[in-house]
């Protein structure tokens, strides 16, 4: 802007007007990109940060009456290609569309630009060398670099890339680097040719493969600790847990766990006594923490369901009520059955949801602030797993979660036939 | 007694915790960071031993990150690890050519990643690459 202004001075009006639009953006850049400010903002982010730049944009534009030019698609175009890329490749094309931008802000209508040519062919040579420039600054970011493993993140392009080039790389072999050139990410532009099976089967693979570590390592780590005499430690264990119920996932697909429904009232499971026993357990291994009530409104509840899918749906539950129920805390248990189904209700006192963690609880690996916070560990897959489980059991899950006041998770089940009325 | 700092960036935090438990036993100092912006901040900053680097990450990968660590002077000789669940040959020379040290693959061991570690911190030639 400041360039263009110099070389043929603008309306004063237009210039300090674009003054302040240049200003702000920078502003907002800076505020943006602060790691503070982008983790309050959270999935909001980019978002925001897109419709901060367009409202700067249009503005900009409206002031200079670029509106009405039809070379405003010039920038445009380049941020529809911006977004196709990532790494360097992304920030190169987000600089070449503000450079050009920025030359259609000065040049405004094509009928202008005829009544001063000079002025607008120095218009246009500036931004050429810029990009002249960046492109000598940048030799090795010259190809987009697409990752497979990641999803890609539509707001991506607009956060701040460092440009950084591998001009200072470390020699390699040549030999080694021409059989690897084709599909190396590094010159990534032919990694879209690639089959789709095979980027497929390649994702699939790099999805097992961590928590395949995770489960070694904590393997590794029980089994040193056992050499040594000395017994697990709780955390180990309970993250070992979650990282087979991820890969079981993973490799059977959410509809493999689906329990068995038994055929016949005798293999009814008593609610009552299932959580009785939990709560027992649980106050063997949390009791000194966290007090432990369980209540039940008739002494036998049947529910026609599957015994180990119901075990792993309140375990689920249970391990959750206590992992966010801070010491002196209180986690209710109660059961009580009306017509055709059961109901069981587990509260506690703990430090709750906010909204959006409620209605994203259910999401598979979505994991709370609280869990963040607790440093905590886990997959956030407790929940997607019960609600698999519940369902396919004929019932349902629901939760109600008021931050720091406490969270109460209701699971409804169809009663055995038998024990219908 | 000042313990050798580990710095280990992964955006799995299952990962970063159980990387974090394997080491914290052998007497390493470790920061984690799911945000590779904020690694880079905190490793500019306070130098750490050693750099374990997962390669797939939002807002800027591994390779990224360890291209800018070498750029600048106080994390230039600082040793980079990657780990990553590729074992594709062209991951290995991208990781060389971006200046790594060296690269476990996943799925690995907690007594493998211990020697690597081991060894990028006593200053040892840095496994697969040698020493920048």
């Amino acid at each position: 802007v400041l360039a263009s202004i110099a070389i043929a001075p603008l309306d004063r009006g237009v210039a300090a007007g674009l003054a302040l639009v240049a200003v702000g953006a920078l502003a907002t850049r800076c505020v943006l990109s602060l790691a503070e400010v982008r983790r309050s903002l959270g999935p909001f982010g980019p978002p925001l940060d897109m419709v901060v730049e367009l409202a700067l944009g249009l503005t900009a534009a409206w002031l200079t009456g670029a509106l009405r030019s039809p070379l405003l698609a010039v920038p445009a175009a380049g941020l529809v290609l911006a977004r196709r890329f990532h790494g360097p490749a992304a920030a190169r094309f987000l600089a070449f569309a503000t450079v050009v931008g920025l030359f259609v802000l000065a040049a405004g209508s094509p009928a202008a630009a005829a009544e001063r040519p000079v002025a607008t062919i120095a218009r246009i040579l500036w931004p050429l060398g810029v990009l002249a420039a960046m492109e000598l600054a940048l030799p090795g970011a010259a190809s987009p670099r697409p990752d497979p493993s990641r999803p890609r993140d539509p707001g991506r392009h607009l956060s701040f890339e460092p440009p950084v080039a591998s001009a200072s790389a470390a020699p390699v072999a040549p030999g080694a680097e021409t059989s690897a050139a084709p599909a190396t990410p590094r010159t990534a532009s032919l990694a879209p040719d690639l089959p789709r099976d095979r980027d497929l089967r390649t994702e699939i693979l790099h999805d097992l493969r961590s928590p395949l570590s995770v489960i070694k390592v904590y393997a590794d780590l029980i089994a040193e600790r056992a050499r040594r005499g000395e017994p697990p430690v709780d955390e180990h264990l309970r993250n070992l847990g979650s990282e087979i119920e991820l890969m079981t996932l993973l490799v059977e697909g959410p509809t493999a766990s689906r329990p068995r429904r038994p055929a016949s009232a005798e293999a009814a499971v008593d609610l009552v006594r299932l959580m009785g026993e939990l709560a027992a357990r649980y106050r063997e291994t949390h009791g000194d923490k966290v007090r432990i009530e369980m209540s039940a409104e008739r002494p036998r509840v049947e529910v026609g369901a599957d015994p180990v899918a119901l075990q792993r749906v309140f375990r689920n539950v249970l391990d959750n009520a206590l992992q966010y129920t801070p010491a002196g805390g209180v986690v209710r248990i109660r059961v009580w059955a009306d017509g055709a189904h059961a109901h069981v209700i587990v509260s506690d006192t703990g430090v709750g949801m906010t909204l959006e963690e409620r209605e994203r609880a259910f999401e598979m690996a979505y994991r709370g602030r609280g869990a963040q916070a607790l440093r905590a560990g886990g997959r956030g897959l407790g929940l997607t797993l019960s609600r698999e489980l519940v369902e396919a059991m004929g019932g349902s899950i629901s939760l109600w979660s008021e931050e720091d006041r406490g969270s109460e998770v209701r699971v409804l089940l169809p009663v055995a036939e038998a024990a219908t009325p | 007694v000042n313990r050798p700092r580990v710095l280990v960036v992964d955006d799995d935090e299952a990962m970063r915790t159980a990387v974090s438990s394997a080491l914290e036993g052998e007497g390493y100092e470790v920061d984690w960071f799911g945000d590779a912006m904020e690694a880079l901040r905190h490793a500019l900053s306070e130098p750490p031993a050693v750099v374990l680097l997962d390669v797939g990450m939002p807002q800027l990968d591994g390779w990224e990150l360890c291209e800018i660590l070498r750029r600048q002077s106080h994390t230039r000789e600082v040793p980079v690890l990657f780990l990553t669940g590729r074992t594709d040959v062209r991951d290995r020379i991208t990781a060389m050519q971006v200046g790594g040290s060296d690269f476990i693959s996943k799925p690995f061991r907690a007594r493998d990643l211990r020697a690597k570690v081991r060894a990028l911190v006593g200053g040892q030639t840095g496994g697969a690459f040698g020493r920048r």
